[in-house]
């Protein structure tokens, strides 16, 4: 098949050979993953060996006091060039340098977002790099970003010093989307060395990352990176950055694991939904082709669910399934069409339960379709009883379980979420929400889809984790 | 270049195994057994190895299962020819599997075991392993065979053994039961005993699987290890890019040997390295007490260069086997290098076993 998206790359960027990073140094392995992507683009994923990952986190030891030492002015600095090198130059990928846009493609073609998606995703990350310094005032205690080397305020007088839980971090890196790669960054940015096990499914944006890195002068060691077995990293690194549900092996870690990227965002409706609230609601489902964290994945509405399931289904039923490479595709594509199907049963089997399929029932289309060979399902939003346990599922696509609640059951209803957006919610409701320990950013009406913005905490600030305050008198100079 | 003690068995060899294992009155039971059931007349037809693959080979799955069910419940001495019950010193009764349930049985009859000393010498004096220094072995011993064996090839070679016993089968249980801090206690209690070991004592070499050896830079560090002048590992699978940062970066200049192989089915050697092995895992399986076969799904030989699933014969007075199975996958190799022309038949490369590697089971520390 011949795709828009895999004719724009040559030939030889069909079959990559991608290696690990141990420090600065390429490495290349013999036992490799083999992951096929869209068209004919087939990746060679070279599995680091544990003693590589052993290397790795030895090397990471070496970088941190140098980390620590940089002037501020000269790591910000660093940090801008980072986010220059990935946006305008031309970066090796194992053997082949590849340059900004076919970097985007080769996204695509791998994740199966639409390249514009992909793109704005890699321009946030370049922005936020580009903005580091405010963001880390934003996480300083102080509002200065030196604290962060020094331990000490600024600003003097302060009973505290600041210091570091541990000398490196080790992160998970799904590939949902090429933007989550900033939250990794921003504790880079916090000087702390880095160990990545990123996703083979993405392995294009944190493998230019550390390109940029160290030849934007960072020292060997500060970020290392490899797609294969995890477990090195877990028992040797001080703290642990894990996306997504934690395995029983991790549990030991305590206060030395953070987990991220659970999402499970909600919206709740009281009452009607004007039509710029249903756009509202749109954008939360689509917005990086609905496989962030932050997309809505479920809807209580304290009224009517099923007509506003069905405003939110007509909005959603009016995107067309596009190619990938289309200024402006929404729908993302599934490289491995078992997995499309898989998540197609699944919804099956909830409506076999009884939930209802309000976007068929307003397009009267399929689900799950082929377009030129490549598996795509279309936004859907399902119509579930509140207790099913499908509702608040997120599935990678735009996908919004819509379930009726009464007012005084939407705390229980929504707890676990990063974020709940309200329309038309009274005080009394945000006011419960905002004592949920378990939901974490609550957006109103004109903010519902406020999203994520890197100056917001989320799921706390990451300078809450890495560091904590101490007494230590008289105060040192630098911790 | 010393001449071998191995050689692919010919016609001879195998004649001589059929006298040993289906002469009815000094034969093997088992084998005896069957080859009546199956008419097969072993003992007249077979003249050569095709012959014994066609004649006596296992046939299918079930055959080969309903072997390692009765190697669990039968007596040892139905496998055993009687000729070797009464001419053999003594006969090795090992055990391998049995992490859960009854163990598999096997042998190693005191003629075989000086013949795998032997060969054992003479792949280890190949590979550059030094005589006369102490070993330091850490793996199973009690029913495994690889315990005893390590002792008796560190002593015969000139050395003393140090030891360091470990229970693979409660390691492979926690594991599997999810038990982590239970596993890493364990693997802890390991390099705790290593620990004044190999600070203490004069080590030259170092026997211990590919999962331990892989774990020396992380829970020991690598300065107590610096006086070894080799490292014999077994057990657990190697990939090529462990063996190449064992080789080049955590023991270089020192040889590194590999040895592959069960209780049942005994052992081969690592092939000594050569400029064209690329970091290849070769394996010399020890004919004519051993042959391997990388097979495809029906049984066939698959071509030089493909992987197939592992199937062993083994050829002792005490033991035989006709093609057993084995869970590994390897690449078929066509003898190449220095050593092509001594160790003329097939060898294997870079063996692994899916269920750990593919499909994620725990291979814990053996």
């Amino acid at each position: 098949m011949t795709t828009p998206e895999s004719s724009r790359v040559s030939q030889k960027l069909n079959e990559l050979r991608l290696p690990y990073k141990l420090g600065a140094r390429t490495r290349f392995s013999h036992s490799t993953t083999v992951l096929q992507g869209i068209g004919d683009l087939r990746l060679h994923i070279s599995e680091a060996p544990r003693l590589a990952q052993v290397q790795m986190v030895e090397r990471s030891r070496q970088a941190f006091e140098h980390l620590r030492k940089l002037p501020d002015d000269e790591w910000l600095a660093l940090l801008r060039e980072v986010g220059r090198l990935l946006d305008e130059e031309s970066l090796p990928i194992g053997d082949m340098p590849v340059d900004p846009e076919t970097h985007v493609d080769l996204v695509t073609r791998i994740t199966g977002v639409p390249s514009v998606r992909v793109r704005s995703a890699l321009k946030s990350v370049v922005t936020d790099l580009q903005r580091m310094e405010t963001l880390l005032s934003t996480q300083s205690p102080d509002g200065m970003p030196s604290v962060f080397r020094t331990g000490r305020s600024g600003q003097g007088g302060h009973a505290w010093t600041l210091a570091p839980q541990g000398q490196q971090l080790s992160v998970r890196v799904p590939a949902n989307s090429p933007a989550i790669n900033i939250t990794w960054l921003i504790a880079f940015a916090l000087r702390r060395p880095i160990l990545l096990a990123a996703s083979a499914w993405e392995p294009f944006t944190p493998l230019r990352l550390l390109e940029a890195i160290y030849r934007a002068g960072a020292p060997d060691g500060a970020a290392s990176l490899a797609f294969g077995d995890f477990l090195p990293f877990m028992e040797m690194t001080d703290q642990v950055l894990w996306a997504g549900d934690v395995p029983e092996q991790l549990l030991s870690r305590g206060r030395r694991l953070k987990t991220y990227h659970q999402g499970r965002s909600k919206a709740v409706v009281v009452g009607e939904l004007s039509p710029e609230r249903v756009d509202a609601l749109t954008r939360m489902a689509i917005s990086g082709a609905g496989r962030l964290c932050t997309n809505v994945s479920g809807l209580l509405v304290v009224g009517d669910a099923e007509r506003a399931g069905l405003q939110l289904a007509e909005s959603l039923g009016r995107i067309p399934i596009l190619p990938l490479s289309h200024p402006h595709a929404v729908v993302p594509a599934f490289p491995n069409p078992a997995v499309a199907r898989a998540i197609d049963a699944e919804i099956r089997a909830a409506e076999a339960r009884g939930a209802i399929d309000l976007s068929a029932r307003c397009t009267g289309q399929e689900r799950l379709v082929t377009v030129d060979g490549v598996s795509y399902l279309r936004p859907t939003v399902l119509l579930v009883d509140g207790d099913d346990r499908f509702f608040g599922a997120e599935l990678p696509f735009p996908f919004v379980t819509v379930a009726r609640a009464r007012e005084d059951e939407v705390r229980i209803r929504c707890r676990n979420s990063l974020i709940v957006s309200t329309f038309n919610a009274g005080p009394e409701l945000v006011r419960q929400l905002a004592h949920e320990p378990s939901v974490d950013k609550v957006f109103q009406d004109d903010f519902a889809s406020r999203g994520y913005d890197s100056t917001d905490p989320h799921e706390g600030f990451m300078s809450e984790f890495l560091f904590f305050k101490k007494a230590i008198w008289p105060p040192p100079t630098e911790v | 270049m010393q001449p071998s003690n191995l050689f692919f068995p010919d016609s001879t060899f195998v004649r001589r195994m059929m006298q040993c294992h289906f002469d009815p009155r000094a034969g093997t039971p088992y084998w005896l057994q069957r080859d009546q059931a199956l008419e097969g007349r072993a003992l007249e037809r077979v003249q050569t190895f095709e012959d014994f693959k066609r004649l006596v080979g296992f046939r299918n799955m079930e055959e080969q299962q309903r072997f390692e069910r009765d190697t669990r419940f039968l007596p040892l001495e139905t496998f055993i020819s009687r000729r070797a019950l009464e001419k053999e010193s003594f006969i090795w009764a090992s055990q391998t599997g049995g992490t859960t349930g009854a163990p598999k049985h096997g042998t190693w009859g005191s003629s075989y075991w000086e013949a795998v000393l032997q060969f054992s010498d003479e792949m280890l004096d190949a590979h550059g392993v030094p005589r006369g220094v102490n070993w330091l072995f850490i793996g199973p011993t009690g029913p495994h065979t690889t315990g005893r064996l390590v002792i008796s090839m560190a002593e015969r070679r000139g050395g003393r053994c140090f030891s360091i016993d470990l229970d693979p089968r409660i390691v492979k249980i926690f594991g599997t039961e999810g038990n982590w801090s239970a596993y890493e206690r364990y693997v802890r209690h390991i390099w705790e005993q290593v620990a004044p070991i190999i600070k203490h004592q004069n080590i030259g070499v170092l026997f211990a699987t590919s999962k331990l050896l892989e774990m020396i830079p992380e829970k020991v560090g690598l300065e107590p290890f610096k006086k070894l002048q080799a490292i014999v590992h077994a057990g657990t699978t190697m990939t090529r890019d462990t063996h190449q940062m064992l080789r080049e970066e955590c023991f270089p200049g020192i040889p590194i040997v590999g040895i592959y192989g069960t209780s049942t089915t005994s052992v081969s050697y690592q092939k000594p390295p050569d400029p064209e092995d690329d970091g290849r895992v070769v394996y010399i399986p020890s004919s004519p007490y051993v042959v391997m076969e990388c097979v495809d799904e029906k049984g066939q030989l698959v071509e030089y260069g493909r992987e197939g699933r592992v199937a062993t014969y083994r050829f002792t007075e005490d033991s035989l086997i006709p093609g057993f199975w084995e869970r590994d996958m390897a690449v078929r190799v066509k003898p190449f290098g220095r050593h092509a022309a001594k160790y003329g038949w097939d060898w294997i490369e870079d063996p692994y076993s899916p269920e750990f590697t593919v499909e994620g089971k725990v291979e814990g520390v053996y």
